[in-house]
């Protein structure tokens, strides 16, 4: 039991590596924890196919030319609302898509280049939408807080 | 001439084929990046020092939020009155629990997004931190039933 533990433990401090830079080699991060370059493989991989972790690249969205936020904001049928999520989750400017209870059925946050790509994206691709009722849209004027690497793996 | 660090410079092709090529894979070797490109290992390693320093490009292991035990999941519309809602943000941007602050036109004048691991923490959330916080007249929250994206790729 104890072995387990010690595993846990070993995995939380490969992934506090890998959260700094996920380019640290396998052998690196084994010599700084004192274990061999195969068995971070091992629970490299243990953790990437559990779908606990992703190895990602973020980016500036500023550098990007990425500078409008939005949160979007849907009433929606209740027999379209898994269909107008999905629609919705296949679109690249959109990150965050959230089946809700409350006054909204669907929650959005996007990013786009500018308010103008905003509204070209309801207008062109989320009004056609059937079962959309109401759409609640809040421009961001600025983020305080957010914590980038919180994923959904699916 | 050697450009100074940390000075943010635009991006030119390369590195744009860079970012890309880190998006696909984000552990490809400085060696194989080189070859592909047709420039010296060494440009390709100051190019990724440069991007990273910058602020431009992070490539880092991402948490799947359930797999860290946060179930639940709410956006909440927070209301200001009687104070400038600046302040209620920077106060709420210093709770642990709260993982997204984000000022708008208008009303709400803020939207946050809390992660709890339980009901009870989210209600301990709402009825102690939230309602210690002088000038929230009232919040509306959405809690999220299931999470279709949430995706990653950007800094900021």
């Amino acid at each position: 039991m104890s072995t387990r533990l010690d595993d846990q433990d070993l995995d939380e401090k490969i992934i506090s590596i890998l959260e700094r830079d996920a380019r640290v080699s396998n052998r690196e991060i084994g010599r700084t924890l004192g274990v061999s370059e195969g068995f971070v493989r091992k629970r490299l991989k243990s953790l990437l196919e559990t779908r606990k972790l992703r190895l990602g690249t973020l980016v500036s969205a500023t550098a990007m030319g990425l500078t409008c936020g939005s949160f979007i904001r849907f009433r929606v049928a209740p027999e379209a609302v898994s269909a107008v999520a999905k629609r919705l989750s296949e679109f690249d400017e959109v990150r965050f898509v959230g089946i809700s209870c409350g006054r909204f059925d669907v929650y959005v946050v996007t990013l786009t280049t500018d308010r103008d790509a905003m509204f070209r994206l309801l207008r062109e691709r989320v009004d056609p939408l059937p079962g959309v009722s109401f759409v609640d849209v809040r421009e961001i004027m600025d983020v305080l807080k957010y914590e980038p690497n919180q994923v959904r793996i699916k | 001439m050697r450009l100074p660090l940390n000075r943010p410079r635009a991006l030119d092709d390369l590195d744009r084929k860079i970012i890309e090529r880190f998006q696909k894979d984000p552990r490809v070797s400085n060696k194989s990046l080189a070859l592909e490109f047709g420039v010296a290992e060494t440009t390709i390693a100051s190019r990724i020092r440069a991007l990273e320093e910058n602020g431009v490009m992070r490539v880092v292991a991402l948490r799947d939020i359930h797999a860290q035990g946060y179930e639940l999941l709410a956006h909440i519309d927070v209301f200001v009155e009687g104070r400038a809602a600046l302040e209620v943000a920077e106060e709420l941007a210093e709770l642990e629990e709260v993982a997204m602050v984000a000022t708008c036109a208008g009303s709400p004048q803020i939207i946050i997004q809390i992660n709890a691991k339980s009901r009870q923490e989210l209600a301990k959330v709402i009825a102690d931190r939230l309602a210690g916080i002088r000038g929230i007249r009232a919040i509306e929250s959405s809690i999220t039933l299931d999470i279709i994206k949430l995706t990653s790729k950007y800094l900021e």
